[in-house]
């Protein structure tokens, strides 16, 4: 897995995130990156 | 990762170092630019990690963190953020973290019932996190499968207030976002003034409303609703009005209360200049909780409250340990005159209290390579007894980054390496 460039937040992104909070997102490599932790 | 935490227990801090693929969480395109929008491409990842897990079928009671067990007052402006990542594919019967919107700026709980459709749940495939305000109101829920469900968390913190936008940014002016939960308070003036301070401005909320007297007098009363949300509201609409409005807020940090005195200290945060000579006044005040109330308001006040940097820096002697912590947070906010702030902030690092050292180191941070007459300072710091200020020493160093500081820095982390394979059940090979 590699980096790259920064995927950066919108402007609704960031308003949702002054607003609520939070925001909920996936990373780019996760499904592939979960069989390395061995988490089972 | 199971193997770990079933033989050896959960690694704590040492998480990464001991899990060593997980930093490639942090090299991930959507996580760095998550970050970089919200904190500014120089965000520094805290040397407090947890892997939470979590097996048990009863959701875990609503909070908001500590600051790695310590308490300080929380910033509404984005100075920190926390990463809640996912590892493993987490439906919502696997006991998901559930967020409260719209809760980071209050510190009161302001909902009744534990369990609300308005709870936000970070359920999704492998991979999914959560990028929260570091404050908001959270809990674990419920796993009714039995499965391990991990958690891992992060916290980062903004080592440089932003000049411009550092998000995909097409529109300059704040507006609501589309959709918006009508559970939410409207917090107009706080969005508004943290979306401004997000594109580079400071004070912006000052002189944006007329200061009509009953306008001013209703929302000074405001202040004292014991309902948060609305307390805060006004605050942050009297930091609209001009001279009268900042005096209203004025006089409500010093308000026999101390709710009221810190609501009215968020305002003044963003009131700019006007408020600032009234807020030096306020350093001096007997009750302790108004000089940090004070100290917290200048220093997001920033540049535009130089002139408070020689009474922060007295107050380095003050006998109450709040109040030194407040007042070395703020003095490397402001760093201006730098050599004052900075000679404040070697002197922090010697203080008896834990709190105010590290606090030093997190300061020293944000001053960067012009505090580098800090560096044989922070060496010394590198061998404290104390994790946090020993891992915040660290930090400073290599965000000084000059020679000097990268030496030492480089000497102790090779002094201090540790070793990923290393276990009590394998000591030394293959």
């Amino acid at each position: 897995m590699k980096g790259g460039k920064p995927v950066l937040l919108t402007d609704e992104q960031m308003r949702l995130f002054i607003t609520q909070g939070y925001l909920i997102l996936k990373t780019v490599y996760g499904s592939s990156f979960t069989a390395s932790l061995r988490i089972n | 990762m199971k193997e770990i935490y079933d033989k050896e227990g959960n690694p704590g801090n040492n998480l990464l170092p001991r899990i060593r693929e997980l930093q490639k969480v942090f090299d991930d395109p959507v996580i760095t630019g998550a970050l970089t929008s919200v904190l500014g491409p120089n965000y520094m990842l805290h040397a407090h990690r947890h892997g939470h897990y979590n097996a048990v079928p009863v959701p875990g009671g609503w909070h908001k963190d500590s600051y790695w067990g310590y308490k300080r007052m929380r910033n509404h402006h984005p100075w920190w953020a926390m990463i809640m990542y996912f590892p493993q594919n987490t439906p919502k019967e696997l006991g998901p973290t559930g967020v409260m919107p719209g809760t980071p700026y209050y510190e009161t709980r302001t909902f009744a019932a534990d369990e609300t459709p308005d709870e936000a749940l970070a359920s999704g495939e492998a991979g999914t996190f959560a990028l929260i305000h570091y404050d908001i109101w959270h809990r674990s829920t419920p796993n009714l499968l039995g499965q391990p469900r991990y958690m891992l968390k992060f916290e980062f913190m903004r080592t440089a207030a932003p000049a411009e936008p550092s998000w995909s940014n097409e529109v300059r002016e704040w507006q609501p976002p589309a959709g918006l939960s009508s559970s939410i308070y409207r917090q107009e003036a706080l969005w508004e003034e943290n979306w401004n301070w997000l594109c580079g401005s400071m004070g912006s909320l000052a002189g944006t409303a007329p200061d009509e007297e009953e306008s001013v007098r209703e929302l000074a009363r405001e202040l004292e609703n014991p309902f948060e949300p609305a307390a805060l509201h006004a605050a942050y609409e009297l930091a609209r009005r001009g001279r009268k409005g900042t005096d209203a807020l004025l006089q409500g940090i010093r308000h026999e209360s101390v709710a009221v005195s810190r609501v009215s200290a968020y305002g003044l945060s963003a009131a700019g200049k006007e408020a600032v000579q009234g807020l030096i006044d306020a350093l001096s005040d007997e009750r302790a909780e108004t000089a940090v109330h004070a100290a917290f308001a200048l220093g997001e006040q920033r540049q535009l409250a130089a002139e408070a940097t020689p009474r922060l820096a007295a107050l380095l002697d003050h006998p109450s340990e709040e109040v030194r912590r407040s007042a070395v947070e703020a003095l490397g906010l402001i760093a201006a005159p730098v050599d004052l702030a900075v000679a404040g902030l070697i002197r922090a690092l010697g203080d008896a209290d834990v709190q105010v050292r590290f606090t030093a180191g997190l300061s020293l941070c944000r001053i960067g390579a012009p505090a580098q007459a800090a560096v044989p300072h922070l060496e010394a710091a590198l061998d404290d007894e104390n994790r946090y200020v020993r891992a915040h020493a660290a930090e400073a160093l290599r965000y000084i980054g000059t020679d000097q500081a990268k030496d030492v820095l480089i000497k102790s982390l090779f002094n201090t390496r540790w070793c990923s394979s290393t276990t009590p059940a394998s000591t030394f090979y293959p």
